[in-house]
């Protein structure tokens, strides 16, 4: 500790450990009707640079030497963000400024005499009524609640053209990137309308992620709600 | 526009920060016996060599205080020949960023040839800022070390 006090610049007057930092002790600082705290004042801050005073530690600066010496690694062009989420065990990801809302689970109200796949029923959104679609019933992946699952449900809200549409999911995986140029199609055993969803495949650590097409989605969405 | 504001001695002086492709901390250089003092040295920069002039040597014949807050400012500068090169600048309490405007700076109201490389001046509550561009820094020096006429690498 003493070595610690040495070290200090003698300059630096420590006025906000006399006067606290909210001021609540007598003599209040002038300055702290205006800036209120003192992380908001320029003496503070000045007295916090003043870190950077001193002499330079041998091993940050090894270090810094070896890292700059490194050739820069180059920017992989072209890469776009999704949210990737899981629908009954298969992967699938919307680009993520489609995304509007990740939603606890929250009960969905089944619309009498409907028997639709898609449309499960209404849902409270942030107050708001909307209709809550199963994506799962519209790619025919199998219901997502058919058998117990380790995951952690969530409802997806996404935008389409100004519309909120709202879905149930399995788990939520979190944002990743992928290369366009990675994109591979979707396999051959992916046949007729729910080839259409698929805009390609891209692998994410172990598994394959199918990343959807918004404008099949939108088309057929929209469709089943007017 | 924003500027990098450091210290020469007791003066502060600013560099705008599109003029400057990197701010790395002030790393140990490797010594170039016979060049003159002003040359800090060199290090490896991702693979390629750069030189450091130490600004406030070249300036005020004072070699810089090596601090953490004295780090070297990579900039571009282009030679009359029209080739680039980067060059690191060894500046003291290169610690802060700050906005100023351009028009809002004024002549500096003396030219002497000694201060041929100093910009126009901010004035602000604390006195005068003085606005340095890398391409006078690099004309103040003797260009030949740069870019030898003989010898193009």
């Amino acid at each position: 500790m003493a070595k610690k006090r040495q070290s200090q610049n003698p300059s630096i007057d420590r006025c906000w450990s006399s006067i606290g930092v909210w001021g609540n002790q007598k003599p209040r600082c002038e300055k702290l009707a205006e800036v209120v705290h003192c992380r908001n004042c320029d003496v503070f801050s000045r007295a916090g640079r003043g870190v950077f005073e001193r002499r330079p530690p041998t091993e940050y600066m090894s270090q810094w030497r070896k890292a700059l010496a490194k050739p820069q690694r180059k920017k992989v062009r072209g890469r776009r963000g999704v949210m990737v989420f899981r629908l009954a065990d298969e992967w699938y990801a919307l680009p993520v400024n489609r995304l509007r809302e990740i939603a606890s689970l929250r009960p969905v109200h089944r619309i009498p005499h409907s028997t639709s796949k898609v449309v499960s029923g209404i849902v409270n959104i942030g107050g708001e009524v909307r209709l809550c679609y199963s994506l799962a019933g519209l790619l025919g992946v199998g219901e997502p609640y058919s058998k117990p699952d380790s995951g952690c449900p969530r409802m997806l809200v996404i935008e389409l053209d100004d519309e909120l549409f709202v879905f149930p999911v399995n788990e939520v995986s979190g944002l990743e990137h992928y290369a366009e140029s990675a994109l591979t199609p979707p396999p051959a055993t992916v046949a007729g309308e729910r080839r259409e969803f698929l805009l390609g495949m891209f692998s994410s650590g172990k598994r394959q992620v199918a990343l959807l097409n918004t404008d099949a989605l939108k088309h057929n969405l929209k469709g089943i709600s007017a | 526009m924003l500027f990098l504001r450091f210290n020469l001695g007791e003066s502060r002086y600013a560099l705008a920060t599109h003029d400057v492709v990197e701010i790395v901390p002030g790393i140990r250089l490797t010594k170039l016996p016979t060049a003159p003092d002003y040359v800090a040295g060199l290090f490896n920069y991702r693979g390629r060599s750069v030189p450091v002039i130490d600004v406030s040597c070249l300036l005020l014949k004072k070699n810089s205080i090596r601090r953490l807050s004295t780090r070297v400012v990579l900039v571009t500068v282009r030679h009359a020949a029209g080739s680039d090169q980067v060059l690191g600048l060894l500046v003291e309490q290169a610690t802060e960023t700050v906005k100023l405007d351009e028009k809002l700076f004024v002549r500096a109201g003396i030219q002497t040839p000694e201060a041929l490389c100093l910009g126009p001046v901010f004035p602000d509550a604390e006195g005068l800022i003085t606005r340095l561009t890398p391409q006078v820094i690099f004309e103040h020096m003797d260009e030949s070390l740069l870019f030898p006429a003989s010898n193009h690498t």
